[in-house]
């Protein structure tokens, strides 16, 4: 069964365009990573609403470490207006 | 609620162009017959070519989903008007109309909750219906935009409009 990993966030209003550009270059990054299927990101204008769906659970879980490795660095507590609330699985 | 009725949610809220943008339909509202075909300054496309590749592009990724006998139309020419092509105010109603039906359709088919929005769309290279409606939502707010903006050039919205 497929897996979908969702994720809101809530960016200041000046931060809105670099947090759309970290989403694309982590959508780069995670392109080979055996398990993923296909990442995307929107914008609402307000919100910025990310995905990423997993032939597995497993395989999400596996590929965490090279995520968070992927992520290391971007300020997103500083740019984000709120907590963002993350929702995993189908 | 499971995160893909969120994602269904938010699929369905880029879909009505809903938070920040300019909904389609504030964007056509009233618009002057005699500007249809006119040019905007430094513009190579007229209001209708652009409403016309707005729905084209639209009904071309609805019919991709579906995959109903699709053939992928040849670019740039199935998506855009002819540049010398001039639209009566019964057709640019009919692109209008044209953009809400395949709205409502597609709005439709992911509001369904047996459309299973992560399984890969057959005979595409890995496809989903989620990100076909993601890219058709993003391609409509784009040039919704461009749309509104080309009206405040042209200064074709009604005089009494609040902006």
């Amino acid at each position: 069964m497929r897996f979908l990993y969702l994720a809101i966030h809530y960016p200041k209003e000046d931060d809105l365009a670099d947090l759309l550009g970290a989403m694309g270059r982590l959508r780069q990054a995670l392109k080979t990573v055996p398990g993923m299927l296909e990442a995307t990101a929107w914008s609402d204008g307000e919100r910025v609403v990310a995905t990423s769906v997993w032939v597995s659970n497993d395989a999400f879980v596996v590929a965490r470490r090279l995520i968070a490795s992927a992520i290391a660095g971007v300020p997103f507590q500083e740019w984000e207006a709120r907590e963002r609330p993350a929702v995993r699985g189908q | 609620m499971a995160s893909i009725e969120i994602v269904r949610d938010e699929l369905l809220a880029l879909i009505d162009g809903r938070g920040a943008h300019m909904p389609f339909d504030a964007a056509v509202a009233d618009f002057p017959d005699d500007a249809i075909n006119r040019l905007p300054p430094n513009v190579p496309y007229t209001p209708w070519h652009l409403l016309e590749h707005i729905r084209l592009t639209q009904s071309d990724l609805l019919a991709y989903i579906r995959q109903v006998a699709y053939i992928a139309p040849t670019w740039p020419t199935a998506y855009w008007p002819a540049r010398d092509a001039r639209a009566t105010p019964e057709q640019f109603a009919r692109s209008v109309d044209g953009f809400r039906s395949d709205r409502a359709a597609l709005r439709e088919l992911v509001a369904d909750p047996a459309t299973d929005l992560l399984a890969t769309i057959p005979d595409t290279p890995g496809h989903t219906i989620l990100r076909e409606v993601r890219l058709a939502g993003d391609h409509n707010a784009y040039h919704i935009g461009e749309f509104a903006i080309l009206r405040q050039v042209m200064g074709t919205w009604p005089p009494d409009r609040d902006n």
